[in-house]
């Protein structure tokens, strides 16, 4: 799928999960018990979770999800690594190897790395605070 | 070859709902070595019979969560396979599983699979090896560890 492709897509399954989230009796819905734990604890909607499409052994995040999951990667890179008593969330944080590089096809920004580089980032992503989900998309 | 493990954890409903999915490529396929499957409910007031079946995938489905695929041996480099849980969209199955059982949801299941005998996917884009309850009468989440070489 070209980047345009995965942005539609990606569109699609936001309105799909925000569709879920409206049913009360769902497992997405905010009123659900198990949701409400979740979202007291820091976890984020369905809707708002970044979408890393994968594309055989890559991973694809497209628009907005790029752009914040590149943020939140280079700013976990740019946390100095020798601070004295860092929580392990600091420690989950330095799991990033190098900087994320943002492209751009079209005018749609995205990012783009191996899954094995990307299991790596999961770590520091959560750190970040950021839960991410996972879908087919490149092929 | 190294081994990883995830925490698998399903969305609550009567199924079918997925607790892992473990997605190869067509560079690596993880092999199944060890998985476990227990059931929680909010308030715990149900007994009841809950199918359960772990099987090949052919498309991984929408994974609510993507968890952080943890290496047994830290010094391990990280994963290439990716980990599902807690789905939105269901994985596609294969026709037949690897496993098809029932458990009472106060039990647990669990085995560990020797060397030539382990569950694995395809050698194909998002195919791997998934685990759901098919079945409850009261909605129920089911959970547990699966561990995995590659």
């Amino acid at each position: 799928m070209s980047i345009a492709e995965l942005l539609n897509k990606r569109a699609a399954l936001v309105q799909r999960a925000k569709a879920h989230e409206m049913v009360p009796q769902s497992p997405w819905s905010p009123d659900n018990a198990i949701m409400k734990q979740s979202l007291a604890e820091g976890h984020t909607l369905l809707s708002e979770r970044p979408i890393a499409f994968i594309d055989d052994d890559e991973i694809v995040l497209v628009g907005p999800d790029a752009e914040l999951v590149a943020a939140k990667l280079n700013e976990a890179w740019d946390l100095p690594a020798d601070v004295p008593d860092q929580s392990p969330q600091a420690r989950h944080a330095k799991t990033v190897t190098k900087k994320v590089e943002l492209r751009d096809e079209g005018g749609i920004p995205y990012v783009r790395m191996s899954t094995q580089r990307w299991n790596g980032c999961l770590l520091a992503l959560s750190a970040m605070g950021v839960m991410c989900i996972v879908t087919d998309g490149g092929r | 070859m190294k081994m990883y493990s995830v925490q698998g954890l399903s969305a609550s409903g009567t199924g079918p709902q997925t607790a892992w999915n473990i997605i190869g490529s067509t560079a690596i396929r993880a092999l199944i070595k060890r998985w476990r499957l227990g059931f929680r409910t909010n308030p715990n007031s149900t007994d009841q019979q809950v199918r359960v079946a772990i099987g090949n995938t052919t498309a991984a489905g929408t994974a609510g969560s993507a968890p952080t695929p943890k290496a047994n041996d830290p010094q391990d480099v990280a994963a290439v396979a990716t980990a599902g849980i807690t789905h939105s969209a269901e994985p596609t199955y294969g026709a037949t599983f690897f496993l098809d059982n029932d458990c009472n949801q106060r039990a647990n299941l669990a085995d560990v699979l020797d060397d030539g005998f382990e569950f694995c996917g395809a050698a194909t884009a998002s195919n791997g090896v998934a685990a759901k309850m098919i079945l409850v009468t009261a909605a129920i989440v089911m959970s547990g560890p699966v561990h995995w070489r590659e």
